[in-house]
């Protein structure tokens, strides 16, 4: 056999039979690493990399909410911020209440760099400029989660982050090392699936001043404590409220101070069930500290915050919630009369 | 630094395994295995390299200063590297545990004496690593080897990180002749095989044993809520994923040798399949099997001694051979049933192989299932928690956790796991088809696997000891 360099040993090897087998197995593999890759980008279920050709599997509200503001026929004078929190929150609830004309613009995952760059697109692209702003969080909200990759990918809302978003180039590893596995593979073939037939009908949809179309839904004591989990990840090595999602808030409030924008910042309640458990679990206490101390001293005049963390505070009713982290219809109606009331 | 990581996989071994093939020349290559298997161990943590390359230069001192010597002083030379070897066994992975035991034992007397309890860290795969080089300087000393006066081929072979931390464990003497010949050509014929068996080893590892592991691990984290179901499903599933966990680790352990050009000794030969526990240890975990055996069970008389000494030999060596897996009252108890249990086969032998072959493998499974309780749960009341749940026959509904996708897929990997662990060929045995089909099923499974290990990058269970 030839022992002269590298290159002729290879040569030599794929003469073999044991060697072709090997060349095919790392042919195939990078044939396969190709395919896997190639529908991950062209189905996206999870829109992560905004390159998917057929409809995403999950919310992509971003967008939605977007669209739903581009046909209201008249500017909202209060906008409803936040996460899936305050999807329930009712602008005609609070139009009723004020007299002024609102839409809920609150995301799925929304944290203070969505609302600063939904804000910062409205004022300057589509010239709206609320008078009030209401924000529903709960303390996970100020987690260490990165940055949702529909924000990064979003179009219109990319270029308002303070940072501007990497290309996907280099997103890609860290987001496939971080999202794909069995289950995301599965929602590829679901996303497929529904794209050929038709979406579920009980998909979270929403109504034209952004609210969720939503059932009421009955409590369910065993569903909470299933789901347990949902809250119990929002902590997830949390011991304080994560630092640059303290600065985007203050961002916020610089540039609504600039368009002289009042906030209403409103600490939303969790079920007793998944409050006590939590406080086993994780820091939640002293992170629910830390962020009452920064809404109530660190914040300007034009800043007020609703501590509705319990619902002994709003006068709301402990068996009124969807699942562990989420406040039911009737809950929500007490929260924006209390917010609304106060003014 | 574990083989079902993205680092590994993607990262170090690529460039370890092409670095190695592009180096010509013994000495080189030794270096590069060398350097490689210190920066797959130091990946872990790096003040432990000090601690190999410490063991690795007294064994090849020592081995090299036995044959210049005679009699006693020849047993004082090996005495130094079995006082090394086994003064950090001792320190790092027992010293701890004897300190807790004497607390305990006062504590019983009314006595309450201050002991010095260390916070010490044990490194991993030290039980696997001392083993090997003690076996060197034994063998030296026995006769049965002539030391290498290569210290970068000696380095080599004790840092290996195919096998360096959790087997199987090599002997010099398996490897010599690859080692001695590893610039040689007609090598690169073992990498169909190499590639194969890695490939089936990583799949039994996460498709099979971390899928089983991620359902029962939750049902031995509380024994006092077990019901019937779910204590029998933790155990048969833990008796599943032993296997697959530790035989997989061995396969991707074995391939890996193969694609260096290194044949390492089996270490598993479908253990389930045994008819009776002296079987049972003929096929579980071979290479220390056949340590104890050499260097323990036999210069204590094994069964020469007559019957009592024979049982008192056997029962010896399984309580070490328990304890070995870790620094626990848990593993001695382990011990010390398999111990029994190989003294009464041998006692009744003659007897018991006269009985059906099915009732005997049956009844052989068995008892390593229940042995296993002992060996996965931590103390003795969770062990006694899991019997007693396991024969009240009280309760046979599903957990309110598993929904009916989770059962599909725990029930349906048990099954298949079982029908190949009882009734297929191992993966020692396959042979492996050169056919292109069978190239491109092996990618599949490969990129299937990768996909799977992501979020759970589940530690080898072996590595712990």
């Amino acid at each position: 056999m030839p022992q002269t360099s590298f290159y002729a040993r290879f040569r030599y090897a794929l003469a073999q039979a044991e060697g072709r087998f090997f060349v095919t197995l790392i042919a195939s593999f990078f044939i396969f690493a190709s395919l896997l890759l190639t529908a991950i980008l062209l189905v996206d279920p999870h829109e992560d990399f905004g390159t998917g050709i057929i409809a995403p599997i999950v919310l992509t509200n971003r967008t939605e909410k977007l669209e739903l503001l581009d046909a209201l026929p008249e500017k909202p004078e209060i906008l409803v911020m936040g996460s899936s929190r305050v999807f329930t929150m009712d602008p005609e609830q609070i139009t009723t209440l004020t007299d002024k004309s609102a839409f809920n613009a609150s995301v799925s995952y929304g944290r203070p760099e969505d609302h600063l760059a939904i804000l910062k697109f409205l004022i300057e692209e589509r010239q709206v400029i609320p008078e009030r702003l209401v924000i529903g969080f709960n303390a996970g909200a100020f987690n260490n989660d990165p940055i949702d990759p529909q924000l990064l990918n979003n179009k219109h809302l990319k270029k308002y982050l303070a940072d501007p978003a990497p290309p996907l180039i280099q997103r890609l590893p860290r987001t496939l090392k971080d999202k794909v596995n069995a289950s995301y593979i599965r929602d590829i073939g679901r996303s497929i699936f529904f794209s050929a037939t038709s979406m579920p009908t009980d998909r979270v949809s929403f109504f034209a001043n952004g609210m969720q179309d939503t059932l009421f839904v009955p409590y369910d004591e065993a569903k909470i404590l299933d789901n347990y989990y949902r809250a119990l990840a929002l902590f997830e090595g949390l011991n304080e409220p994560n630092w640059d999602r303290l600065e985007a808030f203050r961002a916020l409030v610089r540039y609504s101070m600039d368009h002289s924008i009042e906030i209403d910042v409103v600490l939303m309640p969790m079920p007793h069930i998944t409050r006590s458990q939590l406080e086993v679990d994780t820091n939640i206490t002293a992170i629910e500290d830390a962020l009452r101390e920064f809404f109530t001293d660190q914040m300007p005049s034009s800043v007020t915050f609703h501590d509705f963390a319990t619902t002994d505070a709003f006068g709301g009713d402990e068996q009124n919630f969807r699942d562990p982290t989420h406040a039911g219809i009737a809950n929500m109606r007490m929260i924006t009369t209390s917010i609304f009331e106060a003014l | 630094m574990i083989f079902n990581s993205y680092i590994f996989l993607l990262v170090f071994f690529p460039i370890a395994w092409v670095g190695f093939w592009a180096l010509k020349g013994k000495q080189p290559r030794y270096i590069w295995l060398t350097l490689a298997s210190y920066l797959f161990y130091g990946y872990w943590d790096w003040r432990f390299t000090g601690l190999l390359l410490v063991s690795t230069m007294i064994d090849f001192y020592v081995a090299r200063q036995i044959p210049k010597h005679t009699g006693r002083n020849k047993k004082l030379v090996l005495f130094v590297s079995l006082l090394a070897n086994l003064g950090m066994l001792a320190f790092f992975k027992y010293f701890n545990f004897t300190v807790d035991s004497l607390q305990s034992l006062f504590r019983l007397f009314q006595l309450s004496p201050t002991l010095p309890n260390l916070d010490i860290i044990l490194p991993v795969g030290i039980s696997f690593f001392t083993f090997q080089t003690m076996s060197y300087t034994i063998d030296v000393y026995r006769g049965k080897l002539k030391p290498t006066n290569n210290f970068m081929e000696f380095a080599c072979y004790v840092s290996l990180f195919p096998q360096l931390v959790a087997g199987p464990i090599v002997r010099f003497s398996d490897i010599v002749d690859d080692l001695d010949n590893i610039d040689s050509g007609g090598r690169t014929q073992m990498f169909h095989r190499g590639a194969s068996m890695f490939i089936v080893g990583l799949a039994k590892k996460v498709i099979i044993a971390d899928t089983v592991a991620f359902f029962i691990n939750p049902l031995f984290a509380d024994t006092a809520v077990l019901t019937s179901m779910t204590a029998w499903v933790a155990i048969l599933g833990y008796t599943i994923q032993l296997y697959f966990d530790f035989s997989g680790y061995s396969d991707m352990a074995l391939g890996l040798g193969l694609l260096f050009g290194l044949k390492f000794p089996q270490n598993f030969h479908s253990p389930y399949k045994s008819v009776d526990i002296q079987d049972f240890w003929r096929r579980w975990h071979m290479s220390l099997s056949a340590w104890l055996k050499d260097y323990l069970y036999i210069p204590l008389g094994g069964s020469r001694k007559g019957d009592v000494r024979t049982f008192v030999n056997m029962g010896l060596t399984m309580l070490l051979g328990g304890l070995w897996h870790g620094a626990s009252w848990n593993f001695v108890v382990w011990g010390a049933i398999h111990g029994t249990l190989l003294g009464i086969t041998k006692l009744i032998k003659p007897w018991y192989d006269t009985l059906n072959y099915w009732f005997r493998r049956i009844l052989t499974l068995a008892l390593v299932m229940f042995a296993w309780i002992f060996f996965r749960n931590e103390t003795y009341t969770d062990s006694v928690n899991m019997l007693s749940a396991m024969f009240s026959f009280g309760n046979w509904t599903m957990p309110s956790t598993w929904n009916f996708e989770s059962q599909i897929i725990l029930f349906g990997m048990m099954l298949v796991a079982s029908l190949i662990a009882l009734f297929s060929p191992n993966s020692y045995e396959i042979t492996y088809s050169t056919k292109k089909s069978a190239a491109i099923a092996l990618a599949f499974l490969l990129i299937t696997c990768l996909v799977l290990m992501n979020y759970t990058q589940v530690v080898f269970l072996y590595y712990q000891f």
